[in-house]
């Protein structure tokens, strides 16, 4: 059965005075005496409180406080050991990075020497030398930058990579 | 006394002797919130674990907000994580129960004033109203510091308590006939 609208608002009021802990206005309370499904209501909801607050206060055991802060301790020390040495590896790491970028690289190179050599059959005649002759420039150009940047970022992958490694969580038994 | 954000910008340095004082300070509310939204067995677990992040993200606090607004972030995060998880095992769980017993309605609990059982009940609460309930309730925090904790408008605050005491009611059978 839906609820008026004095009566969902008293029942809202009584609610958030709940959870502010503090005594519901006596307007509201003189409507709960007078309206049944408000009276209920408020008694569910006083039964509510009583039983939440009942529920008691609980800490963690000294037990439990004593292993976190060793754990803690670990993982602080942990990672400022990490971020302090210098990465392992790095130079291993950039090699076999450069090993795997260079796989597909003939691969890529005919494709665009491919590319190149099409272009130039299909364009001349139809554009001017120069035009063309500044197309090829172009296209070797995007292609040369394109190929710079990916080997230049190897370095940095490489370093966050180990980074990563060297972060992550130490194991210390509980 | 030191405040917790100056303990943490020490911590954020490196200095370890900050942590004792921190973690005495939040041990008990802490444990309150995550033993309320986890229950016991599982709060011991994620206790250690929101200090670890703690410790591990120490860099990431931001000093001008409040230490105990970014604690509770990550404890609650941490709770909804394992709530996700443990959803997927339930539903089995659940699944397999009502194939056994033929009817997959429950018995329906005894009314709240009669009952120990509140823990019971708001554990049973959808994780959504459990979280703002826990922390509004027990926690005693106004509602705009909840929405920032769990990332919601602070309207969305309320109207999910108003939501959490209409679903321990619906729990209850008003005219107390069982
Ligand atoms: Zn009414």
């Amino acid at each position: 059965m839906a609820l008026s609208e004095r009566c969902s608002a008293v029942q809202a009021r009584l609610t958030d005075a709940l959870f502010a802990r503090v005594d519901a206005a006596s307007s509201d309370l003189q409507h709960t005496e007078h309206c049944g499904d408000c009276g209920t209501f408020a008694r569910d909801l006083s039964a509510l409180g009583t039983a939440l607050s009942a529920d008691g206060t609980r800490d963690a055991s000294d037990g439990l406080v004593g292993v976190t802060l060793v754990r803690a301790r670990a993982e602080l020390s942990h990672r400022d050991a990490a971020l302090a040495a210098p990465l392992e590896g790095f130079g291993r790491e950039v090699s076999r990075l450069v090993g795997l970028s260079l796989l597909p690289l003939p691969i890529v190179l005919l494709w665009n020497a491919a590319v190149l050599s099409l272009g130039d059959q299909l364009l001349t005649g139809i554009v001017p030398d120069a035009l063309l002759r500044a197309l090829t420039a172009g296209y070797v150009l995007a292609g040369t930058t394109w190929l710079a940047c990916l080997y230049g970022s190897l370095p940095v992958v490489a370093h966050r990579v180990l980074r990563r490694r060297s972060l992550s969580a130490p194991e210390v038994a509980t | 006394m030191e405040s917790d954000e100056r303990l943490m910008a020490r911590l954020a340095e490196g200095d370890e002797s900050a942590l004792g004082p921190l973690l005495d300070r939040w041990r008990g509310p802490l444990y309150g919130f995550l033993a309320r939204r986890v229950g016991d067995s599982d709060a011991d677990d994620l206790f250690q674990e929101t200090w670890l992040r703690v410790v591990r993200y120490r860099d990431r606090f931001d000093p001008q907000r409040k230490f105990s607004t970014w604690l509770f972030q990550i404890a609650n995060n941490l709770c909804r994580d394992r709530g996700r998880r443990l959803e997927v095992r339930d539903r089995y769980r659940r699944d397999r129960q009502a194939d056994a017993a033929g009817d997959p309605t429950r018995t329906r609990p005894p009314p709240l004033d009669q009952t120990l059982d509140i823990r019971r009940r708001v554990a049973e609460l959808p994780d959504k109203l459990r979280e703002v309930l826990v922390l509004r309730y027990f926690r005693e925090l106004p509602e705009k510091e909840i929405a920032r904790i769990v990332g919601i408008p602070p309207g969305t605050v309320k109207s999910r308590l108003h939501a959490a005491v209409k679903a321990l009611r619906a729990q209850e059978p008003s005219n107390g006939t069982e």
